[in-house]
């Protein structure tokens, strides 16, 4: 019983976490802004300061830092959420949306809406096209490595979907005229949550928590499936409707997040691996506690990126797959020397 | 625990491609009853538990628990009424033994009458008559083959279900620890339970097991007492071995010697 108040202080831990780090990143930026000033003004609270100057603090911080936040939050919560529960589907440690090919597919799919102008007659075309790609790939994937596939399996079918991917992003590439293509391109591949509008959250807020509530139903089968498939379906659990639930939790709250953002590598493989010992590794309980370490992180690499001083800002997913992309390699090395 | 059904299987069939895993197979199991299972490798012991545990489906034929097609259980009901230990299972993260075992009551979570105190206790119990309580905060990764065995069948005990039905759960336990698993068994059924075990060691079935069930290559080859199935024409026949039978305590047993000259 001493593990359940543990994992209650984790997940006050973790919170208290995010609700700092959101007001760090509130007060980071180029412009210096007295940020309670700011959130009292906000709620309507004004004493004597001078009120252009206080308009315009406002102003970027509804503009600008606020939406920033938010969406990182959201990312972040996805990206470590889908990541532990198919980590917990798949019972691979190394399944991670980005290293698996479903950013990348979630931003192919993006591209495709965007370059078809279906987006310009359509606001929610940009995240539906995201949501079918990452749908896409988490299916290939399933295919490709699901009932319990080796940690090697997972690998060469994240390569494959990865290349796939790849391939049909090079070949929009190839086949725009547009010279800001590339650059379109180029801002999908490097996610980022800067500069994007409340606009782009209220469009996708309402189908990553579609996502995020079908991700925590599954939570009690993902706990099951630590026993096998046959066990787990001896417990009562439907394993299609398991399948189905993170598949589409996945691609709902990856995709849409991915068609906004961009592609963040590696949060949802560093997230769950670091919280899963304070979870006693159970994968039920791994899903909240990677929501608010993945909200946590992104909040943290995307305060980090603004603090370092660099003539252009370093873009958020260059950040995290910069401290992803070694654990990986640190991950895969100690998982051979387990089971291979 | 839930008060034992009694489990019928009639006509059950099911072919993999062309080959008939189970022909026309005729299975049942009374509360009370410890059934062995036996068969040499192949012969489809293991896919026909999986069936009765409502884990695989058969191609043709009807399984009933209760007087209730198995196929018409709620998942979660079922679940709480059937216990099934899989061949080969196996954890795949690095549970603690109490955490592995705390998914035998998955099945009743959303039971109204369920408490965390029941929880509690259903895996205490569990985990005591197993002998493993001491074990209880240890990763199950950690613990020896045999070591495992024991946690995998303190989490079938704690579902608490009335029918158990158990693919090889002797397998890999030194031989204190077989004796204790069959005693264990035999206690359950006479707490109520029916109980099906699938068991390659000959000598253990026939003392413990009340009936027997011998498959071969997917059919019922014989049906009954343990003396019945075990004759010396049996076990030529299906396991290609000669045993040596004697008398201990006035209880006939038997151990397998040799091949069979054929």
């Amino acid at each position: 019983m001493q593990a359940r108040w543990a994992y209650g202080a984790l997940l006050v831990v973790l919170s208290v976490a995010v609700v700092v780090l959101a007001v760090v990143s509130l007060s980071q930026g180029r412009a210096p802004l007295q940020i309670f000033d700011l959130l009292f003004a906000l709620l309507g609270e004004v004493e004597g300061a001078n009120e252009a100057q206080l308009d315009l603090g406002v102003l970027i911080l509804t503009e600008l830092r606020i939406p920033r936040m938010l969406l990182g939050i959201m990312v972040g919560a996805s990206l470590g959420m889908a990541g532990a529960a198919m980590q917990g589907l798949l019972r691979n440690p190394l399944a991670e949306p980005g290293i698996v090919g479903v950013s990348g597919c979630a931003a192919l799919g993006a591209v495709l809406v965007f370059y078809s102008g279906l987006s310009a007659q359509f606001m929610l075309a940009l995240p539906v096209g995201g949501i079918l790609g990452a749908w896409v790939a988490v299916l290939l994937l399933y295919a490709l490595a699901g009932r319990g596939a080796s940690i090697l399996t997972l690998i060469l079918a994240g390569v494959a979907i990865n290349a796939f991917a790849g391939a049909m992003t090079a070949l929009v590439l190839n086949l725009s005229s547009s010279p800001f293509a590339f650059l379109e391109i180029i801002f999908w591949q490097m996610g980022s949550v800067a500069d994007r509008s409340m606009e782009n959250i209220w469009l996708c807020l309402p189908l990553m928590m579609i996502g995020w509530f079908m991700l925590w139903r599954a939570a009690p089968a993902l706990d099951a499936l630590s026993l096998g498939e046959d066990t787990a379906s001896s417990l009562g659990f439907n394993l299609p409707g398991v399948q189905r639930l993170v598949i589409g939790g996945t691609a709902l709250c990856v995709g849409s997040g991915v068609a906004v953002s961009g592609v963040i590598g590696f949060v949802g493989l560093v997230v769950p691996h670091l919280l899963r010992p304070w979870v006693g590794h159970r994968p039920g309980r791994l899903l909240p506690a990677s929501a608010l370490g993945g909200a946590a992180l992104v909040l943290a690499a995307d305060i980090v990126l603004r603090v370092i001083p660099t003539d252009t800002e370093l873009k958020l997913g260059v950040v995290t797959a910069l401290v992803g992309a070694p654990f990986f390699l640190y991950l895969v090395r100690k998982l051979r020397q387990e089971t291979l | 625990m839930n008060p034992g059904l009694r489990i019928t299987a009639e006509n059950i069939c099911l072919k993999r491609g062309e080959r008939a895993v189970l022909d026309s197979v005729e299975f049942n199991v009374v509360p009370g009853e410890v059934v062995g299972l036996l068969g040499p490798n192949g012969a489809g012991k293991s896919t026909l538990l999986s069936i009765l545990a409502g884990v695989a489906r058969p191609d043709s034929g009807v399984v009933s628990l209760g007087t209730t097609h198995l196929g018409q259980w709620a998942a979660p009901a079922r679940a709480r009424a059937i216990g099934y230990l899989p061949q080969h299972a196996d954890v795949y993260w690095s549970l603690t033994v109490w955490n592995v075992v705390a998914l035998g009551r998955l099945p009743h979570r959303d039971q109204p009458d369920n408490t965390l105190e029941a929880d509690h206790q259903a895996i205490e119990q569990a985990l005591r008559r197993t002998e493993m309580l001491d074990f209880a905060e240890r990763p199950f990764n950690s613990l020896s083959g045999g070591e495992r065995m024991r946690v995998l069948v303190a989490r079938l005990l704690a579902v608490g279900a009335g029918l158990l039905l158990a693919d090889e759960p002797v397998t890999g336990l030194d031989p204190y620890y077989q004796l204790e698993f069959m005693d264990l068994f035999v206690d359950q059924a006479a707490g109520g339970a029916g109980v099906v075990l699938v068991l390659h060691d000959l000598a253990l079935a026939a003392r413990y097991c009340s009936r027997l069930v011998l498959l071969n290559a997917g059919t019922v080859i014989a049906a009954g007492a343990p003396a019945e199935v075990l004759s010396d024409d049996r076990l030529h026949e299906v396991y290609r071995i000669d045993a040596v039978r004697g008398v201990y305590g006035g209880q006939p047993f038997l151990v397998p010697w040799q091949r069979s000259l054929s």
